[in-house]
């Protein structure tokens, strides 16, 4: 194998891959990644076998090949590559890697590309295009609410729905739930698809996709294909039944306050500094014309917050954790937001004023 | 108070079990309200109201005694559970102030705020807001005293109950402490305040006025504290308590046992004793421990972590029966325990879950069988399979 590249198109794929490289395999192997060159292009391509990845970037291949070269190291020395025309040459008897710019040459060792596992073909059949930005918002309102404790697997997916022209994803950690649905152009194959896709997996793909990127999304009975401009990614998709999350949500509320998305954000922040270690527990207080937001440590110290806000319905007081109110705050778009309670033992509903499609619910802490 | 080196307050409920039914039940205010039981029952009476001890009730006089001085005196068993409930209101109150906080009962505390000033104000305004807070909160009263020692604050919160305030200084000891009885002497009880009056010492100033040597000599070790004291010197810290870090029982079979199910129903039984001991403290832990001693005497324990922290028999038997079951060697047993750690207070683990997390059923199943104990004892209601 030998082609010459640029310096941008190969740390492009290896920027790319390495978020699927294996950290934790026992697979030496995995902790690799294989490159191939053919056609005028080079593949890169990492697994750590839940998740795989592939990029394709243009080079000028002189002599086809490829190679598995350790992803930490290769990764590294292309990232500190001068920006110059890079020549890469594999010797297949060893399949060391000489890696050569100006007149220098680097050379690391290679591992058999007959060793690495290959990526499942997936039939194209149950496929649909979302457009790349409306998808990444849609990712970055929902995914934050998975839970990352492995014990029920469930709940560290996101539910993606698809029925007709509607697409839907639903993440919870069962103390607060995202719900964010979104139109797309409809497909006839896909018609009442509900999956669960692990959360790194979906995480990774808003990180991958361009503003002006198209997602091509491919479904088989266990696995998910994504198809971003020169990138697949592969996943395999979480078994089990979602619960039924329309049953959690509250029908109508008691108290309905407005109230503008960054002094809530601001507040809450400030509120959060002052909050007992593990606990992080803030005191809502909603009177008519305000919003009450007590915190105290008695290590720390204390802190009194008012907010100003537009109250509909009954007076009330609630607390939550700060870290669940942050989270949505952050990537609630709308300048402002309602937040809609019923009582201290429900959960609170937090939804941008002006944006039907999204929904965040956020169970309180019940204190004595 | 500028010049103390530490601010103490003490607070005390007043006639806290007889307050709390009053509170809450509007037809017992201004009656004589007596808690204890029956009074045709053994017992004495714990806490009577204000309007009982004018009739001469006292705390811990049988309660015949005070049947015969207050006849028409409204005698109740008491809830302890509710007592408890409003107890942690209150120290929760306490709390906001100052993390050295020492409950000496449901109805009593010492606060060490030294150094809180910054955030909270004087000593002898925390004091207040503290009075006042209790008041707004609870619909209670408390006495308060405000000093720069334990047994100053101690003197000082009982000079006025009920509802009383009172701030004792290094500079007060002269005029507020010497004229007050021994018997206010911390350590000093009925017998020790009848030998003291045997030598015409019967207030806190005469005492004061005695050569250590003197006091040593008749009193032994007592004899430095009632020297210390009655100066009104007293170093004792606040203390917090140790922070308990975990729940846990075992048993010793009287034979060793080979049989599974009997095994498993000890873990059951132990189960029940760690969840009953754990919701007592108002606490929850996350790890659970099962240990297991072999007839040849090796001993292995296994743990598990939870997700989310439990103070539930179920849940703590669950974990110790598959615990048990994965680890077992089929071999005689001769002890086994289980234990509860990485411990916090329940209110703070009150995280609400979606999705049958709640186990809404369960505890309050827990909490009826709790009651049931708290009144009838705690064999008078248990599991089937416990039965012998």
């Amino acid at each position: 194998m030998k082609l010459y590249a640029s310096r941008e198109n190969l740390l492009h794929g290896v920027n790319i891959v390495q978020r699927a490289v294996a950290t934790k395999n026992p697979l030496p192997i995995l902790s690799g990644m294989l490159i191939t060159a053919e056609d005028n292009t080079l593949k890169f391509t990492a697994t750590d076998l839940e998740m795989g990845i592939e990029c394709t970037v243009p080079v000028t291949v002189v002599e086809q090949g490829s190679v598995v070269v350790s992803a930490r190291y290769f990764s590294e020395v292309v990232r500190r590559l001068p920006d110059i025309r890079i020549e890469l040459e594999v010797n297949p008897n060893n399949h060391s890697t000489n890696i050569r710019y100006g007149q220098s040459e680097i050379s690391i060792h290679g591992m058999s590309p007959e060793d690495f596992p290959i990526l499942p073909q997936l039939d194209r059949e149950k496929s649909v295009t979302i457009n790349g930005s409306l998808f990444r918002n849609m990712i970055k309102q929902v995914a934050f609410a998975a839970s990352s404790d492995n014990s029920r697997p469930i709940f560290t997916g996101v539910l993606l729905e698809i029925n007709g022209e509607q697409l839907k994803l639903v993440a919870t950690d069962t103390h607060r739930l995202a719900f964010r649905s979104g139109k797309i152009a409809s497909s006839q194959n896909l018609d009442n698809l509900s999956v669960i896709i692990p959360g790194k997996t979906i995480s990774e793909i808003s990180k991958i996709t361009g503003e002006d990127s198209q997602v091509q999304l491919t479904f088989t009975e266990n696995q998910v294909l994504f198809e971003i401009d020169n990138i697949c990614l592969i996943s395999r998709l979480i078994n089990g039944q979602f619960p039924n999350y329309n049953q959690v949500v509250p029908q109508g509320y008691k108290s309905r306050i407005r109230v503008k998305s960054k002094d809530f954000l601001e507040s809450m922040e400030r509120a959060s500094l002052m909050t007992k270690e593990g606990s992080s527990v803030v005191k809502i207080s909603i009177e008519e014309l305000s919003m009450n937001i007590t915190s105290n440590s008695p290590d720390i110290g204390r802190i009194y917050e008012q907010v100003q806000i537009y109250l509909e319905g009954e007076e009330t007081s609630i607390s939550f954790n700060s870290r669940y109110l942050l989270d949505v705050l952050k990537v609630a778009d709308d300048e402002e937001v309602y937040l809609e309670l019923t009582d201290s033992l429900s959960p609170g509903i937090v939804k941008p004023v002006g944006n039907e499609n999204y929904l965040y619910l956020i169970l309180p802490i019940r204190t004595l | 108070m500028e010049g103390w080196a530490r601010k103490i307050i003490h607070v005390d409920m007043d006639a806290f079990f007889a307050a709390v039914e009053q509170r809450d039940n509007p037809g017992l205010r201004g009656k004589p309200v007596i808690i204890g039981g029956r009074p045709d029952q053994r017992g004495v009476v714990s806490t009577c109201s204000y309007e009982a001890r004018q009739f001469g009730v006292r705390s811990a006089m049988p309660l015949r005694e005070a049947f015969r001085r207050c006849p028409n005196g409204i005698f109740l068993p008491g809830n302890h559970k509710k007592y408890w409930a409003v107890s942690r209101e209150i120290q929760k109150i306490f709390r906001e102030y100052t993390p050295l906080v020492e409950p000496l009962s449901l109805d009593e505390a010492f606060l060490d705020v030294t150094g809180c000033e910054g955030l909270f104000g004087p000593a002898v305004e925390i004091g207040k807001q503290i009075k006042d807070r209790i008041s707004r909160e609870t619909g209670l009263t408390a006495s308060v005293g405000v000093a720069c020692n334990k047994f100053l604050a101690k003197v000082a919160s009982d000079l006025e109950k009920p509802s009383g305030f009172v701030v004792i200084g290094p500079k007060d000891v002269e005029r507020v402490l010497w004229p007050l009885p021994v018997r206010r002497i911390w350590g000093v009880g009925e017998k020790t305040a009848l030998h003291l009056s045997e030598f015409g010492w019967t207030t806190i100033g005469i005492v004061a006025q005695q050569p250590l040597a003197n006091l040593k000599e008749r009193f032994g070790s007592l004899g430095e504290q009632l020297y210390a004291l009655a100066r009104g010197w007293d170093d004792r810290p606040v203390n917090p308590g140790r922070e308990v870090k975990s729940v846990g029982n075992e048993t010793t079979f009287a034979r060793d046992i080979e049989d599974g199910d009997k095994v498993k129903a000890a873990l059951l039984e132990l189960a029940q004793e760690v969840g009953r001991r754990l919701r007592k403290q108002g606490l929850a832990g996350r790890v659970i421990t099962l240990k297991l001693r072999y007839a040849d005497f090796t001993t292995i324990t296994r743990a598990e972590t939870l997700v989310e922290h439990t103070d539930w028999d179920g849940e703590i038997y669950r974990v110790a029966h598959d615990l048990f079951i994965k680890n077992w060697d089929q071999t005689a047993v001769r002890l086994v325990g289980v234990t509860v750690s990485k411990l916090a207070p329940r209110d703070e683990v009150g995280q609400l879950a979606f999705f049958g997390q709640n186990r809404e059923k369960e505890e309050k199943l827990a909490e009826a069988l709790d009651r049931v104990r708290d009144k009838f004892g705690e064999k008078a209601v248990t599991r089937a399979r416990l039965l012998k």
